[in-house]
């Protein structure tokens, strides 16, 4: 199989405990579109309307919806759909490959030297930002199994993989506010925890590498059906490869991501791309629920819901009238 | 003795001049002229010119500040009277090099915020721009590439004994001290009148006209097609508890502008807007004195989700201008310094006017190599330019430390800049503030450039000059000494300077009327009536409620010293009052509640114990300790509406909590203290306060509270028993203040229709609920409210009152328990009326205040899991 398409349904609903005079929000739920996957349509319904609409492109490429609302409310829905193609993306040809440690020194900064474009773009990606610590700790860690002599290719394999021996994959053991030095500490986490241990680890030895938001296709226990809001937001890493590309890399589940992984944003880390970022005025509580859920096209008919067949139709429709 | 107080001393002038203060060999003219005028001055003159100045810097309000703890050192407060001079030939090359410095920052930032070909070509090393947390990535390509970033910068420059001088930091985020300039060139210009007149110091003026202009923001005006008069600037400030505030407010009412904080503002459909008790108005022009990354929380996080949410999308819509742009806090990294020079060249191919300090950042290989050999006598500092301002100067630091301190620079090279340490030239200034007895201090420059709005930056003539007093060449906040001002002097030739032996230089006149500052222009109708109308809505609620802490601690004080004369009397009779008169207190909150479990024999010392610690902290709601702290937090946010006076008593009131001695009559003692100070300060609120929109909240919180403690209280009277009333007759009209009025007109014994009559019905008693809610009635006109529900109740209950029919009433016969019970209700009518209507205010005009709820800020979204 070299495509497959997904219909994606990303819903999120809050209920606040007083009523919301004013609220702001940005929303990076948009897939990118990529040389490896075509987001065919794709529709956003916010519930109430809001008062204000604005789409962007944030400074690392990623759509941007930033909304406001100004009327009074006590609830507030957020229904992001999308149908993508997902292409086969072959894992880069190592031949030509020098030990990574080249490609370290190709993006290091020497007086009067100039970067190529890419590599400009990649060298955003070698620094401490809000998640992800730079210290001779992770390097030395990362240093026991990405070998001198292995290609860039192969050392992230081998740190990936260290990562998804050692680390237990725990719900419970952290937040979103767990520092990554205790994530190192525990052993413990979640896939997003893991996505900032292997980019502090990538960045300590000097490596470019950014963190990648989107989705994973799960796979329902054999025989029995999909579940409507089974799935959930996924995350892994990318890393940076001269003069080739991008090499993306799951640690929370030990593979080079291909078909099953759905791309939606990218940056420095997760703060960067937060799903749902706002502030609001007025209730000093709220309650919320997130239901995700990836169907493959060729499923479609099992759904049990009747709302998300609808959702798809209206979708398409829509892409239809904008392509004629 | 040295040479410079040889000078002073009529001593011989054959001693040597020192060499700072030469330049070639020959003494620099304006510093002879300086202290030769000096020297004219016997001790007390010159402490007279000292005691100018500090009372001036003190009644200016710039510098005093209640409520900033004073162990706090501020390092701006000290100004010398001696000012700093410099010749105008001197002076050029400074006002040059300021010049150059700022149109280079503002040209790096606008590549770095958008096409970074600096980094692209390595003439900035990706690390000091990516790697920074000052680099403010949501910032990249919000303005365009022709668009002015830096509007404000400063400089900090030191002089080598040599005689050359030198950059040490640049300051592009927000500059602090033109408050501060402004003031030492009032007082100390006024200090030294006819000296400064002698020297021909060059005015200021044209600086200030072009900050005015970019406050007015003509240019902003004509690209957004907006009415230039229209036009509104704020200065945003990083609020009361920033030892910068006072400078922040003196520099807006210098200007002319709104000081605004960032919850007084808010985005509205791309536009920024200042909530004012008025409504929204619009705003254009923000003056930023909040740190860059503080700004939005929304797209740049922060600390605290501090900001205004979606400004930087009212930025990128070209609907408000940011003086400073977003995003500028990231030039003042000690590591940008070193690649100054190049970045130059390739722009404008031009050298430096004045060099930086030399400086090495341990990315580079080469550099790392020079620190790491030359460790021993170099500062090392942060690449990072963060909030705290963080360096190491290597030959104050142990052996352990030094090793310590090489390893992390090995360790993350990147993250370490070395400085060389200079040897910085000194200027004579006295000893100490009462002293007349000059020494030799080494000194640095702040010099500010405003741009122009015709391009290019004007800088100031002058700016800061600040005294270290310490050894080591470090200059730290502690060892701080005094500021002066810097005088640009347009003629001070060798030519024109009497010759040392002659006494003809006049004798300085102290502290004449001085009237340099012909900057600020007179205000014309229309700014009059603007100034009228911009009070911000946090203004009000805070003068709300410093109105209801007032009358409520007034109160409290009243029922606390009754009930301590009551225990004190010490009868069986007057314990049973105590009692009664503690359960009212509290039932109001304002003592703890008698637990239930304690046995009738201990009840009676509970209260002795409780009353006894009435001033302390306690876990009564309301307690006294607690109101008083409420007080003083309101008042300090609206602080700047108060007189110093009032200040003075608002930081007293604390002072009186504290006791060490638990017996009553000390307690009652200080009770009484309290009661007359709050009493001063009700006056003093009363009687001093602009008759503004503020005032009518400050009014309608004292009403409403006095309102609610007399229905409280009334209703406590009227649900107890007929003894219990009896008892308390003499105590209610004390705690509603009007046993003299009782007394004077009635000349007997509390009798209990009396009573009633005089705290209910009679509208010439103040304290009477009638009186008050005819006052409640007649000030909620000043206000416009969605529903009148809680006015009509208040009303209907004034009706109520006026049917209630006294003239039969025997406090004996059953019937008195109805009229009790009619009453009661009304007292609760009232009540409920005076929290709905306090709802609806709230609702009205403060509620846009309200604090972004906690812990949705972040992110909202939970952690999703996998």
């Amino acid at each position: 199989m070299s495509a497959c398409t997904y219909h994606i349904f990303h819903d999120t609903d809050y209920r606040y405990f007083a009523p919301v005079s004013l609220s702001q929000q940005i929303v990076r739920l948009t897939p990118r579109v990529l040389e490896w996957q075509e987001p065919l349509a794709h529709r956003m319904v916010i519930d109430p309307l809001p008062s204000k609409v604005r789409v962007t492109v944030d400074s690392f490429g990623n759509l941007m919806n930033y909304f406001a609302l100004y009327q009074e409310h006590q609830k507030l829905s957020i229904k992001a759909s999308s149908i993508v193609t997902v292409k086969h993306r072959p894992i880069p040809a190592q031949e030509n490959l020098p030990p990574w440690s080249q490609t370290v020194e190709r993006l290091q900064y020497r007086f009067a030297r100039a970067y190529l474009p890419f590599d400009l773009e990649a060298t955003q990606f070698r620094f401490e930002s809000n998640h992800v610590r730079l210290s001779p700790m992770y390097r030395d860690w990362a240093l026991e199994c990405m070998r001198p002599e292995m290609n860039v290719v192969q050392a992230v394999k081998a740190l990936q993989q260290r990562i998804f021996q050692e680390f237990t994959f725990d719900p419970s053991a952290t937040t979103i506010s767990t520092p990554v030095n205790e994530v190192f500490e525990r052993r413990r986490g979640v896939c997003q925890d893991f996505a900032h241990f292997m980019l502090s680890c990538l960045r300590s030895v000097g490596l470019a590498a950014r963190y990648v938001s989107g989705y994973l296709l799960t796979h329902p226990p054999t025989g029995m059906p999909r579940l409507i809001g089974a799935d959930a937001s996924h995350a892994w890493v990318s890393v940076y490869i001269p003069d080739v590309g991008w090499l993306d890399t799951d640690p929370t589940n030990n593979l080079f991501p291909d078909l099953e992984h759905i791309t939606l944003c990218w940056g420095r880390d997760f703060s960067d791309v937060s799903p749902i970022r706002g502030m609001m005025y007025g209730s000093h509580d709220h309650s919320f629920q997130t239901q995700v859920t990836v169907v493959p096209e060729t499923e479609l008919d099992q759904l049990p819901s009747i709302d998300f067949a609808e959702r798809s139709a209206q979708m398409q429709q829509g892409a239809r009238q904008a392509s004629r | 003795m040295s040479p410079i107080n040889d000078l002073l001393s009529h001593a011989s002038n054959s001693s040597p001049w020192p060499s700072d203060l030469s330049e070639g060999g020959q003494a620099k003219p304006e510093w002879q002229h300086l202290l030769q005028a000096i020297r004219h001055l016997g001790p007390q003159e010159l402490q007279a010119i000292s005691r100018y100045v500090s009372e001036n810097i003190q009644t200016r309000g710039l510098i005093h500040n209640a409520y900033t703890d004073p162990q706090r050192e501020d390092s701006w407060r000290e100004l010398s009277s001696l000012p700093y001079v410099i010749s105008e030939q001197e002076w050029e090359l400074i006002e040059q090099a300021c010049e150059q410095r700022a149109i280079l920052l503002n040209r790096i930032l606008q590549d770095i915020y958008g096409p970074q070909e600096l980094v692209r070509q390595c003439l900035i090393p990706p690390s000091l721009v990516y790697g920074q947390r000052g680099y403010l990535w949501p910032c990249h390509n919000a303005l365009g590439e022709q668009d002015r970033y830096l509007s404000l910068y400063a400089m900090d420059i030191a002089r080598t004994p040599e005689g050359q001088w030198v950059v040490l930091k640049d300051r592009t985020d927000c500059p602090m001290g033109i408050g501060y300039a402004i003031q030492n060139r009032q007082v100390q210009g006024a200090a030294l009148v006819d000296v400064f007149q002698q020297m021909n110091v060059k005015p200021q003026t044209e600086f200030y006209r072009s900050l005015r202009a970019q406050l007015q923001g003509a240019k902003f005006a004509q690209e957004e097609q907006l009415d230039q008069a229209s036009i509104v600037a704020v200065l945003l400030s990083s609020g009361p508890l920033d030892p910068a505030y006072f400078e922040q407010l003196f520099l807006s009412r210098q200007m002319g502008i709104t000081l605004a904080e960032s919850a007084d503002l808010t985005v509205r459909n791309e536009e920024v807007f200042l909530k004012t008790l008025n409504g929204l108005q619009r705003v254009h022009i923000i003056l930023r004195y909040v740190n860059d990354g503080d700004s939005d929380p929304m797209e740049l996080g922060g600390v605290d989700f501090q900001g205004v949410p979606s400004l930087l999308q009212a930025i990128r819509q070209r609907k408000v201008l940011m003086l400073n742009a977003l995003g500028c806090g990231v030039l003042e990294s000690a590591g940008m310094l070193e690649f100054l020079p190049a970045i130059n060249q390739y722009y404008f191919e031009q050298d430096l006017l004045l060099p930086s300090v030399r400086s090495w950042w341990c990315g580079d290989p080469d550099n790392l190599s020079y620190v790491l050999e030359n460790f021993s006598r170099l500062m090392i500092k942060s690449s990072y330019a963060s909030q705290s301002q963080k360096y190491w100067y290597v030959p104050d630091m142990s052996e352990v430390e030094q090793a310590e301190l090489r390893q992390r620079i090995v360790d993350s090279p990147r993250t370490f800049v070395a400085n060389e340490v200079i040897q910085t030239s000194r200027v004579p200034e006295f000893v100490d503030e009462t002293s007349t007895r000059l020494a030799m201090y080494p000194f640095t420059l702040r010099i500010y450039a405003v741009a122009r709005p015709e391009g290019g930056y004007q800088v100031m003539a002058g700016g800061v000059a600040r005294i270290s007093s310490a050894t080591s060449p470090v200059m730290t906040l502690k060892n701080r000494h005094a500021n002066k001002d810097i005088w640009v002097c347009q003629d001070c030739h060798t030519a024109t300077v009497p010759n040392l032996a002659n006494a003809a230089v006049a004798k300085p006149r102290i502290g004449a009327k001085f009237s340099e500052l012909s900057h600020v222009a007179p205000l014309n109708y229309q700014e009059l009536l603007r100034r009228q109308t911009n009070v911000p809505s946090r203004m009000g609620e805070n003068l709300f409620w410093l109105g209801r802490y007032a009358m409520r601690i007034e109160y409290s004080l009243l029922l606390l010293r009754t009930l301590m004369k009551v225990l004190n009397e010490r009868t069986t009779e007057q314990d049973d009052l105590g009692r009664t008169l503690y359960q009212l207190a509290s039932s109001l909150g304002i003592l703890p509640v008698v637990p239930a479990a304690t046995s009738a024999k201990a009840v009676l010392p509970f209260i002795h114990e409780q009353v006894k610690r009435c001033l302390e902290p306690s876990s009564a709601p309301n307690s006294l300790n607690r109101n008083v702290m409420s007080l003083h937090h309101c008042a300090f946010q609206v602080r700047e509406k108060l007189s110093n006076d009032a200040w003075w008593l608002l930081s007293q009131l604390p002072t009186w909590l504290v006791t060490d001695e638990h017996n009553l009559s000390h307690v009652s003692n200080q009770i009484q203290q309290l009661y007359s100070a709050s009493s001063v300060l009700s006056g003093f609120t009363h009687e001093q306060m602009t008759r503004d929109g503020g005032w009518n909240f400050l009014l309608m919180g004292r009403i409403i509270e006095k309102l609610t403690r007399l229905c409280d209280t009334m209703q406590f009277f009227l649900h107890s028993t007929n003894e219990q009333k009896q008892d308390q007759l003499e105590s209610l009209l004390q705690i509603a203040y009007s046993s003299v009025t009782y007394r004077s007109r009635y000349h007997r014994e509390a009798e209990i229709l009396a009573v009633m009559y005089l705290l209910i019905f009679d509208e010439t008693n103040p304290y009477s609920l009638v009186f008050l809610a005819r006052q409640f009635l007649n000030h909620s006109t000043h206000f416009e409210l969605p529903s009148m529900s809680d006015i009509d109740l208040v009303e209907q209950v004034l009706e109520h009152f006026s049917l209630i029919d006294l003239s039969y009433f025997d406090a004996q016969s059953p019937r008195a328990q109805t009229v009790y019970a009619q009453l009661a209700k009304q007292c609760s009518d009232l009540s409920v009326a005076m929290a709905g209507f306090t709802a609806k205010l709230s609702g009205q005009y403060f509620l846009m205040n309200d604090r972004v709820a906690g812990g949705f800020g972040k992110d909202s979204m939970n952690k999703e899991y996998l």
